[in-house]
């Protein structure tokens, strides 16, 4: 282990991913197969085996991380997701009384629904033999992500570094590594000191894709829609300058953002006395993000393993942690047994949330 | 004897150990460890690449072990279970095998799965909902894109008699109505809503040199009609939507919404052709050459020369090539003579 002195008692630990883009080829082409000979029921247990390979490699302070999430829980995370899915499709396609009535169940769904997401998450990551939790309020649940995201709608996300800020808090700050709290001190001044230049562009390009090119796009899908014929040349410039736009903005803009983010959230949350430092480069993530997308897409998509696993091997190398004394003395809850914790995660289920 | 990492389920502390097999019980000691577990008691996860592999003990304690080689050989059959997997994961037949049955499996989705599946959708479509559709995409043109046409009124009602007097090939009265509008950002246009309207715009009335054309040109839109396309395409891009999104999406959202615009290309030009066959059959019912519609192409593709090559735009233009479906009409009036002696 090469361990980098800093100060007295501190040292620093980094992350890093030894997964291998032709060995998770392997693995992630013959699930897909799996997948479709199983005419998709495979699928949560192909998920299973891809965050397992991801965890397992990474590794810090000699020890890797383990995923133990369960398919069949998994499998129920998604069946209620499409429940609710197709609840919102019916109530928007056909306006009427009950529409109000489904919205109002959907709002009130999602909250409790993503937070069962951060805890089947968390507490199906381990490490050193101890589980991850989070234990955030059902409360604050509702105000971040109900309170928050509306709030964002009516100031036209001006709240949306707030959201975020507010999102990570809930987040960071309620997380366990067995009875260790982790700890998130980044203010809202940060989060917009960092959005907001990030934010000016990103509007300008949306003013320079959408405001031109809004009615034409509504036109060419409205013939579309009716099995009629748009003319190809009005529909290449629309969408040309659409894209190229489009484009910009997740590949230069996404990835510098991204950067900037990552290394605010992480350089502010804390494992007890442990803090993480995160030195993204937010260029060098582009680099990463622009070949990636170039080489998937002339392989059709063969190329995705290798670029997944370039982009983890990245970030992990990026990132650290600055481990004052051993993380040795971290000791699990003594009051959340493992077989209470059993019990309470029968109710858990996952669902597919990027957070 | 293997060396592993030993973690007790309380602490993060590590413990180097050694793992041993005595019967049927594993031993584990060193560091301040020493225990001994049935081996049927204990978890071992299966192997997968070349990621430590753990052994979770009853009791929440672990072992990680990354000397693969070792591990089975001191486990033998406890070791290799869920191994099938691995070894298939790891075999580059196996592997290669994948690629090919997973290629294989894509492209029949999109050749025949995908639009299969978009026609039973659009059969089992209830006509309220079609009538719907079709009347709030009326709307949304006529607030957008449409003006009210130009021509003059007895012209339009002159055309609307002749046009209603249409037989659908089988003979019965088609069930349809004509709608006039005007557009100049859309040139000479005609299109078919889901449940039969038939947009004729200004352009295209005045381009056609006679009503016979511009019978040609409804008789292409009620193949439209006939055959769902419009619901169809919607069907089929929801479809190849969510597929890209799942094969591509984790990477780039961006890239999944590609594979949407360059596969509508494909399918819609297949649903000219299946248009304009219908066409050619309800000219031939109602005394009507099908090379009408041909002329009618061709003076189209004369007004828009560059839509008609063969190059990237050609692959993005969900307008096919023009010229190839005057042509393909012209077979068409072929065979009808064949049919005639
Ligand atoms: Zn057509």
């Amino acid at each position: 282990m090469d361990h980098v002195e800093a100060a007295p008692g501190r040292s620093i630990e980094p992350f890093r991913f030894n997964g291998s883009g032709s060995e998770y080829f392997g693995i992630w082409i013959v699930n897909v197969l799996l997948t479709i000979i199983t005419l998709g029921i495979y699928s949560p247990w192909a998920k299973v085996r891809r965050m397992q390979y991801f965890y397992r490699n990474t590794e810090l302070a000699g020890s890797s991380f383990d995923y133990h999430g369960r398919p069949l829980a998994i499998l129920k995370g998604r069946l209620l997701a499409l429940g609710l899915l197709l609840i919102y499709h019916f109530a928007t396609t056909h306006i009427s009384i009950w529409t109000l009535l489904a919205l109002a169940i959907l709002a009130l769904a999602l909250p409790w629904l993503l937070r069962n997401a951060l805890r089947f998450r968390a507490h199906y990551s381990s490490y050193r033999g101890l589980r991850f939790s989070f234990r955030g309020s059902l409360g604050q649940a509702y105000a971040v992500f109900l309170g928050y995201p509306i709030l964002m709608f009516i100031t036209a996300y001006l709240a949306g570094p707030l959201f975020h800020q507010r999102l990570k808090r809930y987040q960071h700050g309620n997380s366990y590594y067995g009875g260790t709290a982790f700890a998130f001190d980044a203010g809202v001044g940060r989060f917009y000191r960092t959005y907001v230049l990030y934010m000016l562009a990103g509007a300008a390009l949306l003013a320079l894709a959408f405001v031109p090119m809004f009615h034409m796009l509504g036109a060419v899908k409205a013939v579309q829609a009716a099995g009629g014929k748009p003319d190809p040349a009005m529909m290449m410039s629309a969408m040309g300058v659409f894209w190229l736009a489009i484009m910009f903005g997740v590949l230069i803009l996404g990835p510098l953002l991204q950067a900037a983010v990552q290394n605010l959230i992480w350089n502010h949350t804390a494992l007890g006395p442990h803090r993480f430092v995160s030195r993204l480069s937010g260029w060098r993530l582009m680099g990463i993000g622009v070949s990636n997308f170039l080489l998937v897409a002339l392989t059709l998509g063969l190329f995705m393993p290798w670029a997944a696993v370039r982009l983890a091997r990245y970030r992990a190398s990026c990132t650290s942690l600055a481990v004052d004394g051993s993380l040795d003395a971290i000791v699990g809850d003594a009051e959340r047994g493992v077989a209470a914790l059993g019990e309470e995660t029968a109710e858990l289920f996952d669902i597919d949330i990027g957070l | 004897m293997v060396d592993a990492v030993y973690f007790d389920g309380r602490s993060a502390q590590r413990h180097a150990v050694r793992l041993e097999l005595d019967g049927a019980d594993l031993l584990v000691s060193g560091d301040g460890v020493d225990r001994r577990d049935a081996l049927g008691s204990l978890r071992i996860s299966a192997r997968l690449g070349s990621t430590p592999r753990a052994l979770d003990f009853a009791d929440g304690a672990r072992c990680e072990v990354r000397e693969h080689e070792a591990f089975d050989t001191l486990l033998r059959e406890a070791a290799r279970r869920g191994g099938w997997l691995h070894r298939a994961e790891s075999s580059w037949r196996m592997i290669a095998l994948s690629v090919v049955v997973v290629a294989a499996c894509g492209v029949a989705l999109f050749v025949w799965g995908i639009p299969a599946g978009a026609q039973l959708v659009a059969r089992a479509m209830p006509d309220t909902l079609s009538r719907a559709l079709s009347d709030q995409t009326m709307k949304l043109f006529d607030r957008h894109l449409l003006k009210p046409t130009r021509l003059d009124a007895n012209r339009t009602a002159e055309l609307t008699g002749r046009l209603e007097d249409l037989r659908a090939p089988d003979g019965a009265q088609a069930a349809y109505r004509i709608e006039f509008r005007s557009a100049p950002t859309l040139g000479p246009n005609a299109f078919a809503l889901p449940d039969g309207t038939i947009v004729l715009l200004d352009e295209l009335v005045t381009l056609a040199d006679n009503d016979e054309q511009i019978a040609a040109v409804v008789g292409h839109e009620l193949g439209h009609v006939y055959y769902r396309h419009g619901l169809r395409l919607i069907a089929q891009n929801s479809a190849v939507g969510v597929l890209a999104a799942w094969w591509l999406g984790d990477v780039s959202a961006l890239l999944a919404a590609a594979p949407t615009l360059l596969i509508q290309a494909r399918y819609s030009r297949e649903f000219e052709s299946e248009a304009d066959r219908y066409a050619a059959e309800l000219m031939r019912r109602n005394g009507i050459a099908p090379s009408r519609l041909a002329e009618l192409l061709r003076k189209l593709a004369a007004l828009h020369p560059e839509a008609d090559d063969d190059g990237a735009a050609g692959l993005l233009a969900s307008h096919p090539a023009l010229l190839e479906r005057a042509r393909a009409l012209d077979g068409e009036r072929a065979d009808e003579a064949a049919a005639a002696h």
